[in-house]
């Protein structure tokens, strides 16, 4: 399973200015040595928020990393994150 | 011996101090207000007890601790306990902490655990994040006392089911009161009612403040009824009511250190400000055999 690599790729953009900077500049290079599937890969390079959470990450990191993609939190950046997961239900995050 | 003199739960919704801010230019939204006013009190209430140190319980939002290395419950012993984190504080616009730790309580806490069933994990490069700064500046913004802290795993699954959350608070209770100072101690712990943060149902408080799971699991805690409160505590039915509920755990760990007997301060401030808050407390007395 390669949920944990998923998860690691928020986790890192949320945490850490180079890896920001290396994802926004080239999201594909940035990911090139993660152990991800091809979907994962896929969603991750897309920023698409609901294809990731779809594939189980957990949802607060997601979150964290919607946040850094905005450059901080505010109410229209929540707003248009749960737009983009509407009508999706909870499912297992383990890793 | 050392005494327990204070248990206290409340939340750690990183708007909170935001509203808290507004309010002094009349520009809080007002659900906020209830939430902003039993921290008052309750800080307040810690005041009351005149507290020698503080332990607290609060978790870490995949900040410090990640999928890498994930301990369920685990004692803070570094010299000064900081935070929050860098991208916390540039999220929420958040006030840092920085304490000296207790640490001959947090060591006889680690190594007394043991003897009471409780195997704590351990790290002397503890930081604290916004659970623990926002609880710690709203109830005892001096910062003049030492802290330990305990972190408690309430959202990376999978994690222990209930009744050990009931069970290491037992266990902490034990833990300070055979700490061999003659000090007075509380056990502040933070945690939270239904909420989606991060999930699809993360507005639902807007449209409803009361989920029915908040409703079902409030009236147990009106009744006190513990064994049922840590019945419908698994990951599984909390997550079911939210992504974010299993941080209700945290306050089971509260019940299991009051020992069945009833919080006398209960508040739930539900609005669509923020999701659920409860704020629970139980006094010297109360806590140590004496009346309501």
């Amino acid at each position: 399973m390669t949920r944990y690599a998923l998860d690691k790729v928020l986790w890192n953009y949320a945490r850490e200015p180079a890896f920001k900077a290396a994802f926004d500049a080239d999201p594909a290079a940035a990911v090139a040595n993660r152990e991800l599937s091809e979907a994962e890969r896929a969603a991750l390079t897309a920023r698409d928020l609901r294809a990731i959470f779809t594939l189980g990450a957990h949802p607060f990191l997601l979150y964290s990393f919607s946040i850094a993609v905005n450059g901080g939190w505010s109410m229209e950046m929540m707003m248009d994150y749960v737009a983009r997961l509407d009508g999706l239900e909870l499912g297992d995050i383990e890793t | 011996m050392a005494r327990l003199v204070s248990l206290i739960g409340v939340p750690h919704d990183p708007t909170l101090p935001i509203a808290a801010r507004l309010r002094g230019e009349g520009k809080a939204p007002p659900g906020a207000l209830p939430a902003l006013d039993c921290f008052n009190e309750l800080r307040g209430a810690l005041a009351e007890a005149r507290p020698d140190m503080i332990v607290m319980a609060g978790s870490d939002h995949l900040n410090q601790w990640f999928f890498d290395n994930m301990a369920p419950f685990m004692v803070g012993k570094p010299s000064r306990l900081k935070g929050p984190f860098p991208s916390e504080a540039k999220a929420w616009g958040l006030e840092g902490c920085d304490l000296p730790v207790h640490g001959a309580l947090a060591r006889h806490i680690l190594k007394q655990g043991f003897e009471e069933g409780v195997d704590f994990a351990f790290s002397d490069e503890f930081v604290a994040d916004h659970s623990f700064t926002i609880p710690l500046n709203f109830l005892r913004p001096e910062h003049d006392l030492p802290v330990v802290p305990l972190f408690v795993n309430l959202l990376a699954p999978p994690v222990p089911p209930g009744r050990r959350y009931a069970a290491v608070g037992s266990a902490v209770r034990s833990c300070i009161e055979s700490f061999g100072e003659d000090a007075r101690v509380a056990l502040i712990v933070t945690g939270h009612m239904s909420n989606g943060v991060g999930g699809p149902g993360m507005i639902s408080n807007m449209t409803e403040p009361e989920s029915a799971w908040d409703r079902a699991m409030w009236a147990r805690i009106e009744a006190n009824d513990v064994d049922d409160i840590v019945r419908h505590s698994t990951w599984d039915q909390l997550y079911a009511a939210g992504n974010g509920t299993p941080g209700f755990l945290a306050y089971v760990l509260a019940f299991g250190a009051a020992r069945g007997v009833p919080a006398g301060y209960r508040k739930l401030v539900a609005t669509t400000a923020q999701p659920a808050c409860a704020f629970l407390a139980w006094d010297e007395t109360v806590l140590n055999g004496g009346a309501a």
